[in-house]
């Protein structure tokens, strides 16, 4: 019985079935179960498929390539509520006093231009990944004390060495390091610093008296302009989404994102509309190339873009 | 002063674990890589069963598209392949079992057997392009011809309910039905005389 749903079943998907047999298969094809039906299907495929025609391979292509752009950003709220409510203002934290001087001994210095990533080893053996557009100096101070500035955004895994600290200075904060790895991010007016695992302590002049020292997992922001200190929750895959060439961001306005994707790309983008420019949002782009992060911001945005080599224009 | 040269270094991959792991993060560039290199043997796959380019359009993105929702249980280990035909399953078989049970399907079949035998497999006329010569035939049916006939073939009528709906006997129904199925065939360009059989 079902044998001969077999060979009826072949003779209709190889184009020669007489319409009696059809009659035949068509009444077995209500009663045959879906995995019966589905190994027919599979014995039918003789390795003689004919190709997609190329110009439907290119709408299909095209049609989910908007559909997927419509779910990423509709998956993008559930980061955006998890960053609100994790949010939470540090008011009062443990203080410790510094003022060790930092007299250069050595020193090595790294830049990385827009568009491009690096790894890098420091002389004492602690890894280094620099985003682009930033820079990075290594030095030692008179106590032997392992001292980084940093301008951009840097991931650090720390060398051991109990006796000396490591200490990453960005602009009037610092990192002081415990053994450990974690990311630091000095673009714009907020200095964000991730801890993955280990313990860091966050000082400087602009800390003043407020010494914070983080916890894994947490989110230190630091606000340049007013001081303010606030920890969140670290979503440590978004933080350092960059080591994979990805661009994330929570909670950033349209003109932030605009010059992470400059740095990612190495790109200069002019902004013709201003009135979106404030607009926030949170999103990961996954390694993508240039154009499909256009093509993707012009469609939840509904704005129009013109390439010319390493200019965009955005109207 | 100690100056290193950084060295640039970029992922490039093109293997299909790496590209199924981009692709579980959510990488639109993998997905679109994975697109590139299975949408052809599930169109290929689809058409076969369904002898319905339209069809089997539908099946590649309805695929696609529910690979790229459940990207996140993708089992790494095992074949791609066979995970997406694995998602197509449900949707090839469904088409398949509503699209027998046309009654135009059935027509389309006849109308595949009346053609010669040495036909190339590339010439065999697909349905949804029978389809489309049915529509344009319709023209040649009278206006009474025409509603019947989409009744009963279009909204799957009986011609029990047909005659109800219309207020005629079941009979003139079936009179209409047989006089429109012999301009369609007519109209259709296979020799009329082998569909006296038919009814």
């Amino acid at each position: 019985m079902l044998s001969r749903f077999k060979l009826l079943y072949r003779k209709y998907a190889d184009g020669n079935i007489n319409p009696v047999e059809f009659k035949e298969l068509r009444d077995s094809i209500e009663t045959v179960s879906d995995d019966h039906l589905w190994m027919a299907m599979l014995d039918s495929d003789k390795g003689d498929l004919t190709p997609m025609p190329e110009d439907m391979k290119e709408s299909i292509r095209n049609s989910l390539r908007r559909s997927v752009m419509r779910l990423r950003f509709k998956s993008f709220s559930r980061y955006a509520a998890v960053a609100a409510v994790a949010a939470i203002l540090v008011t009062t934290a443990v203080v410790i006093s510094i003022g060790t001087s930092t007299v250069p001994t050595q020193e090595f210095t790294a830049s990385i231009p827009a568009g491009s990533r690096s790894n890098i080893t420091l002389p004492d053996q602690s890894k280094v990944q620099l985003n682009s557009s930033s820079e990075l100096t290594f030095c030692r101070n008179t106590k032997g004390e392992r001292i980084v500035r940093l301008n951009g955004e840097a991931y650090f895994d720390v060398a051991k060495d109990q006796e000396h600290t490591f200490r990453v200075i960005v602009s009037d904060i610092e990192v002081e390091v415990h053994g450990t790895s974690f990311n630091v991010n000095a673009y714009d007016d907020n200095i964000e610093v991730s801890l993955e695992s280990g313990k860091v302590s966050l000082g400087g002049k602009g800390l003043a008296e407020n010494r914070y020292i983080m916890r894994p997992g947490e989110k230190a922001v630091y606000n340049r302009a007013d001081g303010s200190l606030s920890i969140a929750k670290a979503d440590i895959d978004i933080e350092t989404g960059w080591l994979r060439g990805d661009i994330a961001f929570e909670q950033k306005k349209l003109s932030d994102v605009i010059a992470m994707i400059e740095r990612r790309y190495g790109v200069e983008i002019e902004m013709q509309c201003d009135s979106l420019a404030d607009d926030t949002m949170t999103g990961v782009f996954s390694n993508e190339d240039l154009s499909d992060v256009l093509a993707s911001l012009s469609n939840m945005y509904k704005f129009k873009y013109k390439i010319n080599k390493n200019r965009i224009t955005i109207y | 002063m100690n100056y290193k040269k950084p060295d640039y270094t970029e992922s490039v991959w093109f293997d299909e674990i790496e590209c199924i792991n981009n692709l579980k993060r959510g990488s639109y560039k993998a997905f679109s890589k994975i697109y590139d290199e299975y949408a052809d043997c599930v169109f290929g796959f689809a058409l076969k069963q369904l002898r319905n380019r339209e069809a089997a359009r539908d099946v590649v993105q309805d695929t696609f598209m529910r690979l790229w929702i459940n990207r996140r249980v993708v089992d790494c280990s095992g074949n791609l392949r066979s995970f997406i035909f694995s998602i197509a399953r449900f949707r090839v078989i469904d088409t398949l079992r509503r699209q027998m049970s046309e009654p135009t399907f059935e027509e389309y079949i006849e109308h595949c057997a009346e053609e010669p035998a040495d036909v190339s497999p590339e010439d065999i006329i697909m349905y949804e392009e029978f389809l489309a010569l049915v529509a344009s035939a319709k023209d040649k049916l009278t206006p009474r011809e025409r509603q019947i006939y989409e009744l009963s073939r279009d909204s799957l009528l009986s011609n029990r309910q047909i005659a109800e709906k219309l207020g005629i006997s079941e009979q003139t129904v079936k009179n209409h039905i047989s006089s429109a199925l012999h301009t369609l065939r007519g109209a259709i360009g296979t020799t009329p005389l082998i569909f006296i059989f038919w009814l």
